[in-house]
Parts: C-alpha cells; sequence; structure tokens
C-alpha cells in the first residue's frame, strides 16, 4: 500500500508546532525515520496511524477512502508505540490470543499466525510466560507481533530497537529487512546504524520540518571529506572537543582513538574516513545548532 | 410451475446460507465475548485486587450475620437492600475505577486505539465484564441473606440493586476519563454516590444531590421498569460522555 503525504501540519492544543508542512511518499519497503528528541517522529507516526488527526494537510492511503474506510485502514494497519506494556497477568500466547480477536480473526488463522510470529520473534519457548517476567527485548519482541498479528500492509513501528541488546538488535533488523520486501514498514529510531543497514530510504525530521528524503548512500556524501580518525593521548582530547565533534571515541592501550567530523580543515595526524550515516547525521546537527557554530 | 419451483429453491437456499452465516457470526461473536470476558477479568483483576474484594466481602458477611437476622426476619427486602447497597456501590467503584486509567498508565491505549475497533467498545467490554462479576457477587450477597431469611425474594432485590451498579460503573469509569487517575476517579465518584445515599444533601443553603437516581430504591412494589428506564438512559449518555472523552486523541498521547 502506498501513502502519499502532503503538507502535513499538527499544532497541539498548547500551541506547540510538532509538524510544519510535511510531505511524503511512501511505497512498499523500509522506510527510516531520524531526528532528534522533539523532532515530531511520533506525532508523524501517530498521525499516519490515525491516533491523532492533522491540523492541515492531507494523507491518502492506497485504496482507501478516509474517514469513511478508517475501520478497514486500521485493520491493514499494525503498529508499535514507543512505550508499551502488556496484561503482566497473561502469557505472551493470550495476548497475542487477545489482540487477534480483537482484530476478528478466526481461530484456525489465528492459530496458525501466533505460532509462526512467536517462533520468528523467538518467543516460541516463552509463550506461556506470563509478561510480567519477561525482559525488555522479550517485550519488544511481543510487542512486534502484537503489530504483525493481522498481516498489515503497513507496519509502523517508533523506537523498536530500543532496549534491545545488542545480538537482539542485530536479529531484529534481520527480520524488518525480510518484513520489508512486502509491506511498507516505518520505522522510527534514534540508532543511526539500524537505518544505515536496513533501510534502502530515510528521511530526517528535525523542528517538525523533513529536511532530507532519500537514501542514506546520499545523505553520507554530505560528510565526505570531512570525517576522520586521529589517535591521541588522554588528556589531550578535551582540547579537541572544543573544536571538532567527535562522533565515536575508543579507549586503547596507548591513547585514545577518535572518529571526528568537522567542515574545518583536518587536524595535524588524522586520518581521512569513508563517512558512514551516523557521521553526516552527527556533521549536519552540528551544522545547524547554534550551540556547536564555529566548529 | 417448474419456474416456481427453482424460485422457491434458490429461495430456501439463500434463507439458509443466510441462516448459516448468522449462526457462525453470533458463535464468533459468542467465543470472542468469553474471551473477551477472561481476558477483561484477568486484565482487571490482578492479585492485589481480588484479596481486598475479599476482604471487603468477608467483612460485609460478618456485620451482616451479626446485625441483620432480626430484622430480616418479618420484612426482609428493606433490611436486606440497606445492607447489600452500599457494599455493592463500593464493590462497583473498585472494579471500574481502573479500566481506563490503568490502559493509559501502562501505555496500552495507544495500541488499542489503532486497532479497528471503535473506542467506546472497549470499554463497554470491561463495563460487560465488570457488570457480570457485580452480577455474580450480588447473587452470593442475595444468597447468603436468602440463606438467613427464605423468604427474601432475590429477584427483586436484583431489580433494585443491579441497574444502580450498572449505573455506578459508568459513572466511574467517567470520571476516570476526567482524571485520568484511578483511586481520584474512585474516591470522587465514592464522595458522590455516598453522599447522595446518606442524603447529605444540604451543604449550608445550598441542596445537592436532589436526584432521584441512585438513591436506595424503595422496597414497595412501585419501584421497577420506570427506574430501570432512567438508569438505563443515564448509563446510556455516560458512555456517550465517555467515548467523546475518549476521542480527544490529545489528551491521551503524551
Amino acid at each position: 500500500m502506498k501513502i502519499s503525504i502532503r503538507n502535513l501540519k499538527k499544532t497541539y492544543p498548547d500551541g506547540r508546532e510538532a509538524l510544519k508542512g510535511v510531505h511524503l511518499e511512501l511505497e512498499p519497503g523500509l522506510f527510516g525515520l531520524l531526528g532528534p528528541n522533539g523532532a515530531g517522529k511520533t506525532t508523524l507516526l501517530s498521525i499516519l496511524s490515525r491516533l491523532l488527526e492533522p491540523t492541515e494537510g492531507e494523507i491518502e492511503y492506497e485504496g482507501i477512502a478516509l474517514p469513511q474506510q478508517l475501520t478497514r485502514l486500521r485493520a491493514r494497519l499494525g503498529y508499535l508505540p514507543q512505550e508499551f506494556d502488556f496484561f503482566p497477568y497473561a502469557t505472551g500466547r493470550e495476548v497475542l490470543d487477545y489482540f487477534g480477536r480483537l482484530f476478528g480473526l478466526d481461530r484456525p488463522t489465528r492459530e496458525e499466525r501466533i505460532g509462526f510470529l512467536l517462533r520468528q520473534v523467538g518467543l516460541a519457548p516463552y509463550q506461556n510466560r506470563k509478561t510480567k517476567d519477561y525482559s525488555v527485548g522479550m517485550k519488544k519482541r511481543l510487542g512486534v507481533a502484537q503489530a504483525l498479528v493481522n498481516d498489515p500492509d503497513i507496519l509502523i513501528l517508533d523506537e523498536p530497537t530500543s532496549g534491545l541488546d545488542p545480538e537482539e538488535r542485530i536479529l531484529f533488523c534481520h527480520y524488518l529487512s525480510e518484513l520489508g520486501s512486502d509491506k511498507l514498514v516505518i520505522l522510527s529510531t534514534h540508532i543511526v546504524p539500524d537505518v544505515e543497514e536496513i533501510c534502502p530510504r530515510m528521511g530526517i525530521l528535525d523542528a517538525g520540518r523533513l529536511i532530507f528524503d532519500g537514501a542514506p548512500w546520499d545523505f553520507v556524501r554530505r560528510a565526505e571529506g570531512k570525517t576522520w580518525q586521529v589517535r591521541l593521548a588522554s588528556e589531550q582530547v578535551a582540547e579537541l572537543d572544543v573544536r571538532y565533534t567527535i562522533v565515536h571515541r575508543r579507549e586503547e592501550e596507548a591513547g585514545v582513538c577518535l572518529r571526528v567530523v568537522s567542515h574545518n580543515g583536518p587536524l595535524p595526524g588524522a586520518v581521512p574516513m569513508r563517512p558512514n550515516l551516523e557521521d553526516a547525521y552527527v556533521l549536519h546537527f552540528q551544522s545547524t545548532s547554534g550551540d556547536w557554530e564555529g566548529r | 410451475m417448474a419456474r416456481g419451483l427453482r424460485l422457491g429453491w434458490r429461495g430456501f437456499r439463500w434463507a439458509c446460507k443466510t441462516l448459516w452465516i448468522g449462526f457462525r457470526a453470533l458463535v464468533r461473536w459468542a467465543s470472542c465475548g468469553f474471551l473477551l470476558f477472561y481476558s477483561s477479568s484477568k486484565r482487571l483483576f490482578t492479585l492485589r485486587t481480588i484479596p481486598l474484594i475479599a476482604l471487603v466481602l468477608g467483612v460485609w458477611v460478618a456485620i451482616t450475620l451479626r446485625t441483620l437476622p432480626d430484622l430480616l426476619r418479618d420484612a426482609p427486602l428493606e433490611p436486606a437492600l440497606k445492607s447489600v447497597f452500599p457494599i455493592s456501590i463500593l464493590l462497583a467503584i473498585l472494579f471500574s475505577m481502573n479500566i481506563v486509567p490503568r490502559e493509559d498508565e501502562s501505555r496500552t491505549i495507544e495500541v488499542f486505539f489503532s486497532l479497528p475497533v471503535r473506542r467506546y467498545r472497549l470499554v463497554i467490554w470491561h463495563l460487560t465484564t465488570v457488570s457480570l462479576w457485580l452480577l455474580f457477587l450480588l447473587l452470593f450477597q442475595a444468597g447468603s441473606l436468602r440463606f438467613i431469611t427464605p423468604n427474601l425474594s432475590i429477584g427483586a432485590l436484583l431489580l433494585r440493586v443491579f441497574p444502580s451498579l450498572v449505573c455506578v460503573s459508568c459513572l466511574t469509569v467517567w470520571i476516570s476519563t476526567l482524571t485520568r487517575n484511578g483511586p481520584a476517579a474512585g474516591l470522587i465518584a465514592a464522595l458522590i454516590c455516598f453522599s447522595h445515599l446518606y442524603r447529605i444533601r444540604s451543604f449550608g443553603p445550598v441542596q445537592l444531590f436532589q436526584s432521584p437516581f441512585l438513591s436506595i430504591p424503595d422496597a414497595g412494589p412501585a419501584w421497577g421498569v420506570p427506574q430501570v428506564i432512567l438508569l438505563g438512559l443515564l448509563c446510556v449518555l455516560l458512555i456517550v460522555q465517555i467515548n467523546q472523552r475518549l476521542k480527544k486523541s490529545e489528551l491521551w498521547f503524551r
């Protein structure tokens, strides 16, 4: 299913403008949404999942006439909010069964779907355990399973990998990339490498505006020639921090290895590096933030 | 003749098919309803709630057995109503006050609102579950009193108490959509209901709680269908207000 977003604006009752005219065309595949805190990512996802109504603008869902077919749209949509908990005394299987019934799935479909999803998210051995005994990662995985129980055409995930340990995150990203082959998956995250690894297309929101929409590698090009690696003694790091933006820091036996980005020229001893998406992202927000001006 | 038979046969097949579809829908709704009752019960009653309910009922049984046997002997309905009503109101408030705030606090409300189910229906499902549990507990209380005095009419007791309990549940849920806090909603609902029950009407020169609703029902034969209808209309009005409140999405998403 395709989604067309035109001039989307959202102003909350307290006057805060969360979205200031967003234009976007979404097609089946993985779409990563990046942005700092307060950029409007959650607001955009809430509007797309029809939890909130926009103040202005239009959203068209292919084959769905709104508002008459809102229920039909919701039946084809799966949503995982940023913060989500479950019925503490229900088991994982019971939770999925409950949501399956709310989606109107009949028993054979439900049984098959729940069994499949529990295996896919790695919760089959824990399906009869109460959700109050689940770890953060297990709850996240159950949340994704809940969002998929109706086999939706559109899957909206708000920070799905936050709280997962590295191994879980890798498995999760791999699973999402498989889902993106036949569904429209919109993934909002702070974790830039997740978008770089699995999303062929991404958008960046900043203060309610969509400042980039395209392939991650196009955005990465902005950081070419502006990314370096340098090794320093620990006591020299503070001095460098004043003039350059440090993207990564790694403690080594002989000192500290830093990865820096800057529009200024390279510092002595720095080795130019091939930039990644995180470098470009940090460089962009370094450039646009007044606090970092002049670096 | 042949054409008539064909048409008749076609009509018969259509009628059977329609009946079969209706039957399957009914079975699906019934099983869905049962599972929702089961899941709603698991959702509503935690391990902390159940002992509290048992304690409340235990206190009621103890007080009733000590104070009522003599009163119940001659005209059992009126003392039975006065005994059952307050405790049932309290249980209705306890069961209902967290229906919406719990979803809000546990952040499941966003997921529920994204489902292809109208928002007020989720509340109605929970209210139906609460009502069924209240009916069950009311039957327990009525059965206990009937044990003391066999000439107590359980039907008359249920008719007078149960509609008010449903109304109190709806009122409590509506208040909880305003306060967004279960205990606060329970406290306000209890204040309203018990102030009215115990006729705390005057507050200085102001006459409060003059409403004919939600008083301890008359034990006389006149109390019946009109009062039930009025309470039903009040429930519908409250559910409409609950729906209006739930539709204001900005209130619920942070």
